[in-house]
């Protein structure tokens, strides 16, 4: 029977490069976000029972079950851009903003696209708008990113 | 069983001032933590679990983010009726690197009111034991998490 390893890292085929051309769509990354990853997530800092990781919390919020952090899904987009630039991820930036909650069990759909190319002394800046998708095709996050190709 | 342990924030958040100070906090970038985090977000970049091309291991490039989150929520009371975290944004300068000591330091940059919300933003910075910048943020968070009806009609909302 074939497995696979769920700690592989899988890296990207194609990384950010001089060629890389406006238009250039990146290899998505998709995730589930579950519970348990979500109190895995803050269990690594103090330990707070909250709307983010209990249900009862979440009830008392007004919601009907946990909230996904927004912070834990930026890490996703992160490692979007870690993977695609590689070193050039330094001298980058992320700019995200939050448009919809997310839930336990969504499947998250990382995406992003080079939007625009920007000579940068010996180097070239790939600027790309960076989103993440939910299994029915919304967009929970939005933003652009930029990194460094030398 | 685990202790549960409640933020400590004491500060009326929404009376603060611009330019009001957080608490800053020190902390070391344990193999422990980032580990965790690769658990919880499954990402296994090499770069985090064994080494990297800036000389050992480093942490996911976001990884400070939420702990912006703890840093408010332990300077300031979280206001009535809750919020929502609208935006972050972050420059990413030197590598984190495991086994490093850092302080990150933040404060109230500004306030708007609007939709219904007060809009405040933060600005965070990490700097390393080496004196280093490693990465800044800016972060704006939303209050109350529903919004309020008489600027929403004022607004034609």
């Amino acid at each position: 029977m074939k497995t696979v390893d769920p700690t592989a890292f899988r890296p990207m085929n194609v990384t950010a490069n001089r060629k890389t051309e406006c238009g250039f769509e990146l290899e998505p990354i998709i995730k589930k976000v579950t519970l348990d990853k979500m109190r895995l997530y803050r269990i690594g800092w103090p330990r707070v029972k909250g709307w983010h990781t209990d249900y009862e919390e979440a009830h008392k919020s007004g919601v009907d079950q946990p909230i996904v952090f927004a912070s834990q899904v930026t890490e996703y987009i992160g490692e979007l851009l870690i993977k695609f630039f590689g070193k050039g991820y330094l001298g980058g930036n992320l700019s995200v903003s939050y448009i919809r909650p997310m839930w336990p069990d969504d499947e998250i759909i990382t995406k992003g696209i080079v939007r625009e190319k920007i000579p940068e002394g010996d180097a070239i800046r790939l600027v790309l708008d960076v989103w993440c998708e939910n299994q029915h095709g919304e967009k929970v996050i939005v933003g652009t990113a930029s990194g460094l190709v030398s | 069983m685990v202790d549960q342990v409640r933020f400590t924030g004491t500060h009326d958040l929404l009376k603060a001032e611009i330019g009001h100070e957080i608490k800053p906090v020190e902390m070391v970038i344990t193999e422990e933590l980032v580990e965790r985090n690769a658990w919880a977000n499954d990402d296994y970049n090499p770069w985090y679990m064994e080494d990297s091309p800036f000389g050992g291991r480093i942490a996911s490039p976001t990884l400070l983010a939420t702990e912006t989150d703890y840093m408010i929520w332990n300077h300031f009371v979280l206001p009535e009726g809750g919020g929502i975290w609208a935006k972050q944004e972050f420059e990413f300068i030197n590598p984190l690197k495991v086994g490093k000591k850092v302080r990150i330091t933040g404060q109230l940059v500004d306030k708007q009111s609007k939709k219904g919300r007060d809009h405040l933003v933060f600005e965070f910075l990490v700097v390393d034991e080496d004196n280093q910048e490693i990465v800044r943020m800016r972060s704006i968070h939303a209050f109350p998490l529903i919004a309020r009806n008489e600027d929403r009609s004022n607004r034609g909302e």
